[in-house]
């Protein structure tokens, strides 16, 4: 894990000057059949950050994952991702991993070699990144499910086979589109917690598109709310808990004034 | 930490006593509920058309009893034993190029737009294409034989491969795509790492579906183009030779070697293909409700 640890820096931290990680300046998207996605869109993260996104169904936010991942074009405005345009940015620092809200996950391939694969389209030696991606499979606590297939696996621990795949590729930025979205409570509530413990080993940036507020609300260092299409930022909420977190925090009355905080702002809209 | 060992979801373990939770499957039982229905309406069938030949006292030049057939087939087993292996042979080097050529052909097309504008039109051209027109081109090129017929059964058994391919790999889900965006897969990589894995529950469908063709391609052509010598008779010259001849107790005896080919070869494949596919795909693995 040491090159994950190379980059390990306290959650949460972001100092005010810092260069940010990225950055969006009025940007707009709108798609070929007229659909106005986003409407002039500002906002930056700072290394470190855990931000989320939340809004309605349908407000752009996805988007905005998808642009800043340089897998679409805008069609006003500027994205920044480390100073670079987000497609340069992908090609020359590789430095970006995607978690999607389905696992994602290649059936034909056993979980390790589902893990193995960002390494191996990056041309890591068979050996090197077997062992690598054993290595990430066991900080995730996944090492004795490494020869099963992902259909013997429930939907949690596919989300979690796709959250170790991000971990291998060894990201500074992680763009997660409602990963926990299609899952049930519990399960959702654990991976939560599972998370922050993974993203403060690693040191991730994190950007997290949900449209759960409790779950924006525990995970975030900042809650950005988005009003429905097309999608602004009418809100950025910097959420004031100490990291680690600890579950138990969920139930107390600090955190829930805030989630009412960011519900209320949310049905302003 | 205790939330670590929670969300380990392994499937829950028997405990002592479980066992008799299990349903009961007689085996016995399995076994006739899938046997049984096809062997009788295998007797049936027998049984109505040799009642129908006697009761209406056809032909036998017409119409054979099955027993006919039987006697023919026992009589002249050694020669379409021989006729068997000739045209079991083509129809193999006609699914194995069927298979090649159908494949590449999409790979290609799935790399290209222009160049799948610019090919699949001749593709389902070779569906299309009436080969008795062409049969004696192919035998006026290559001069006749073996090679002949096989072309005869690639050009009949070779759309399949292609259509299924071409959409195996072009099903890809959109987010998979997206991923070897992400980890900037080049064309190569999101083919072989990708696509192809992806179509390969499609290419098994189409093998199956152009192994009857290439049989049927085979003994066309060796209608068409058989000699009857030693270098391509097979099934398709002893279909014609019988035919001609008005003997269709032998003619039926043929058709039967041939069907009992195409069959074999299906469930041949058919059980390679679940085979290939059991770790992952739905339709190779049993679901119990």
């Amino acid at each position: 894990m040491s090159a994950v640890e190379d980059r390990a820096q306290p959650l949460g931290a972001a100092p005010g000057d810092v260069e940010p990680l990225v950055s969006l300046q009025s940007v707009s998207k709108a798609y070929a059949n007229g659909t106005v996605a986003l409407r002039s869109t500002s906002f930056t993260v700072a290394p470190g950050e855990f931000v989320s996104l939340v809004g309605p169904s349908g407000c752009g936010k996805s988007t905005i994952l998808r642009i800043i991942a340089g897998l679409g074009p805008i069609s006003a405005g500027e994205v920044r991702v480390d100073g670079l345009p987000p497609e340069r940015a992908r090609r020359e620092r590789g430095d970006l991993a995607f978690v999607f809200q389905d696992a994602t996950l290649l059936p034909w391939r056993t979980v390790l070699g589902n893990v193995e694969l960002p390494l191996q389209l990056r041309g890591v030696p068979a050996s090197q990144r077997r062992a690598q991606a054993l290595e990430t499979l066991e900080t995730v606590g996944l090492a004795e499910f490494a020869r099963e297939y992902p259909r013997q696996l429930s939907g949690g621990m596919k989300m979690r086979v796709s959250i170790a795949r991000a971990l291998a590729a060894k990201p500074s930025l992680l763009l997660m589109d409602e990963p926990f979205g299609a899952l049930d409570e519990m399960t959702r509530g654990r991976l939560n917690v599972e998370l922050l413990r993974i993203v403060a080993l690693a040191g991730w940036t994190v950007l997290f598109v949900t449209h759960n507020v409790f779950e924006a609300v525990f995970l975030s260092s900042r809650v950005l709310v988005m009003s429905p299409r097309p999608g602004r930022i009418v809100a950025d909420m910097p959420i004031d808990l100490p990291y680690p977190r600890d579950p138990a925090i969920r139930t107390g009355l600090e955190f829930n004034m805030i989630a009412s905080r960011v519900l209320a702002t949310l049905q302003e809209g | 930490m205790s939330l670590r060992a929670n969300s380990r979801q392994a499937p829950a373990r028997m405990q002592p006593g479980d066992e008799t939770l299990i349903p009961v499957q007689s085996r016995t039982r399995e076994m006739l509920a899938r046997w049984l229905p096809p062997i009788v309406a295998f007797v049936i069938l027998i049984g109505a058309w040799t009642g129908y030949v006697r009761a209406f006292n056809v032909s036998r030049f017409l119409l054979p009893t099955p027993a006919d057939v039987l006697t023919s087939l026992l009589d002249n087993h050694a020669e379409l034993l021989i006729a068997l292996q000739s045209t079991a042979q083509d129809a193999f080097l006609g699914l194995l190029l069927s298979i090649v050529i159908g494949v590449s052909l999409a790979i290609v097309m799935s790399q290209s737009r222009l160049l799948e504008r610019a090919i699949f039109p001749y593709a389902t051209l070779a569906q299309t294409i009436p080969i008795f027109a062409i049969a004696p081109l192919i035998d006026n090129a290559v001069g006749g034989g073996h090679t002949a017929i096989v072309l005869v059964a690639l050009i009949i058994a070779v759309f399949p491969m292609i259509a299924n391919t071409a959409l195996g790999l072009s099903s890809v889900e959109q987010n998979q795509l997206n991923l070897f965006r992400m980890y900037n897969a080049n064309r190569w990589q999101e083919l072989i790492h990708l696509r192809l894995p992806f179509a390969v529950p499609y290419i098994l469908t189409g093998i199956r579906v152009s192994s009857g063709l290439a049989i049927i391609g085979a003994i066309v052509g060796q209608v068409l183009l058989g000699n009857g010598g030693a270098d391509g008779g097979g099934l398709g010259f002893e279909i014609q030779y019988a035919a001609h001849n008005g003997d269709y107790a032998w003619l039926f005896a043929a058709a039967l070697i041939a069907a009992l080919l195409g069959i074999v070869v299906f469930i041949v494949l058919g059980a390679l293909g679940n085979l290939a596919l059991r770790n992952w795909h739905e339709s190779a693995v049993r679901q119990e409700n």
